[in-house]
């Protein structure tokens, strides 16, 4: 299999990782310390990322509420999970911390808002 | 209402609010704090992304979350805020003229004034791109204000010019959003953004990120239809037949920041050519002694972290030096740099505070020009070696931090210069 390139953004260094997997096993080329194989193994098996976008608002001096999941979501989840928010719309009053939809899409994650409107 | 106060922060942005609320904590210390917009938060109302208060809360929140935190200590403190009010000058380092919505033309006299005005962003006009002048053609922050707040689409398929953090930040929004982002330009070998933004917004999506490479056309009649970019060589001037075209309805620009000093300017307060904001000390006091700079209008940062660090240094020696009768007589040192260094911070040290206690350490923040993989920060006054700094990993989108030891100043420095060793 050919080597999958990844920066590793562990700390400001950002080494150039090269990644392979070996029926199985992987192997990490380019790391300087050993955190290079960590974000290289999450990164390789299941990557995650926190999500930030905004939903529809109303009854609210401003026209959209900011939201963040309250953790990590799979990355290949991103998209969807975007393109679904489009599709929502809440109504203020709302406090800063308020969570607002539960077990999003299925995932153990919640979607919280960030802004008191 | 009383119109004497204290302190008076211009600016509800995090230094605004940072700076406000450290004034307030001293008792018998009268603030106010005078913002234009209808909300306090300033910029962070619009970064919706994770990322900031790891240093400053030990946790990660959102731009919006951290504005939050800031807006609470105002309210809960003894704060008088000024929203949708328009300082038009101050005059005699005390007197401030603001235009309110609900209060009209207010004159407010304040014992010591905080600037926190912050900074913005460098136009199309600021990097000369040739072509026609079509719609579809935003800065970066205007585009996250219109997506973020105002909740209005900019454009489908979008080109970005310039590699700063914005930039980066906004090539995922815009993907997230459902436009298609085709491309990132940065003029420099090197992008000025942070690594991990361009491994979460730019290689996550696939987004290519053209190193050493400039929009050279701009095409379109009424809407953006096309832009050039070609490559450029090490005098930064495009190199002919290198030219590549994307179809585009939309250039983002993300070409730097500039401190807003007009307040300043009016005041003729010593301005610093390499931060292009206020001369100050380490009590960040200006050249006018009543007046002082915090945040981005005294030098842009990369972290709000340190935007509130410093603010609220403003706010502490503020509340102090409004009570205080006697002027500061001592001699401030002035900081130097050699030309590896892009910005200084700030550029005066002075060893004792507005109640004559001695400081024992001044912070320090140096932007070097171009990266190094480890080079040695060296201090010294004439000849005279104060400090040696072995440094790795520096790059022109981290600021430099140290804490100066000002024991170890000799008494009769007047200068002291901060020189890079490769």
């Amino acid at each position: 299999m050919k080597p999958v390139e990844k920066i590793c953004i562990s700390c400001p260094v950002g080494c150039h990782l090269s990644i392979e997997m070996n029926h199985g096993e992987l192997l990490v080329k380019g790391n300087a310390c050993p955190r290079g194989v960590d974000y290289a193994r999450i990164e390789m098996t299941e990557p995650k990322r926190m999500v930030t976008t905004t939903v529809a608002l109303t009854e609210a001096a401003i026209n959209r509420l900011p939201v963040k999941t309250d953790r990590p979501i799979d990355k290949d989840k991103v998209i969807a999970l975007c393109k679904f928010l489009r599709t929502v719309s809440f109504k203020a009053p709302i406090q800063c911390g308020d969570v607002l939809i539960t077990e999003i899409l299925g995932t153990d994650v919640n979607l919280v808002a960030t802004r008191s409107v | 209402m009383n119109n004497k106060y204290d302190v008076i922060v211009v600016g509800g942005g995090p230094a605004g609010l940072a700076a406000a609320s450290e004034a307030a904590k001293n008792s018998g210390v009268r603030v106010a704090l005078i913002e234009r917009d209808a909300f306090l938060g300033g910029i962070l109302n619009q970064c919706i992304h994770t990322g900031f208060g790891l240093h400053h809360y030990k946790e990660e929140l959102t731009g919006t979350e951290y504005a939050h935190r800031g807006i609470m200590s105002i309210e809960a403190s003894s704060v008088d805020v000024y929203l949708e009010a328009m300082v038009m000058s101050i005059d005699e380092g005390h007197t401030v003229t603001l235009i309110s919505q609900t209060l009209g033309y207010v004159k407010l006299w304040g014992g010591a004034i905080i600037l926190a005005m912050g900074c913005r962003e460098r136009a199309r006009g600021s990097v000369i791109i040739p072509g026609t002048r079509p719609s579809g053609i935003f800065t970066a922050g205007t585009a996250q204000r219109y997506v973020n707040i105002e909740g209005d689409q900019v454009g489908k398929r979008v080109f970005i010019l310039g590699s700063g953090d914005i930039g980066l930040i906004m090539a995922r929004r815009m993907t997230l959003e459902g436009a298609q982002v085709l491309g990132v330009a940065e003029l420099m070998p090197f992008s000025s953004g942070l690594t991990r933004n361009i491994v979460q917004c730019l290689e996550d999506f696939d987004i290519p990120l053209f190193l050493s490479h400039t929009v050279v056309k701009i095409e379109g009649e009424t809407r953006l239809e096309q832009i050039t970019i070609a490559k450029v060589d090490a005098d930064y001037r495009p190199i002919s037949g290198t030219e590549k075209t994307f179809a585009c309805d939309t250039l983002l620009l993300s070409v730097g920041l500039i401190p807003e000093n007009e307040l300043s300017r009016q005041m003729a307060l010593e301005m610093h050519a390499l931060t292009r904001g206020p001369v100050i000390n380490n009590l960040m006091q200006t050249s006018m002694p009543s007046v002082f700079a915090c945040g981005n209008v005294a030098q842009v940062h990369d972290l709000v972290d340190h935007v509130s660090e410093e603010a609220e240094r403003a706010g502490k020696h503020t509340a102090i030096f409004s009570k205080t009768v006697v002027p500061m007589l001592e001699k401030a040192i002035t900081v130097e740099t050699d030309d590896a260094f892009g910005m200084v911070s700030p550029q005066k040290l002075v060893r004792f505070d507005f109640e004559n206690q001695p400081l024992q350490t001044a912070a320090l923040r140096l932007r070097v020009k171009k990266p190094y993989t480890s080079a040695w920060l060296v201090i010294k006054s004439g000849d005279v070696q104060l400090m040696r700094l072995r440094k790795n990993h520096l790059t022109p989108g981290e600021m430099v931090h140290i804490a100066v030891d000002l024991n170890a100043m000799p008494l009769e420095s007047e200068t002291i210069k901060v020189y890079l060793e490769v």
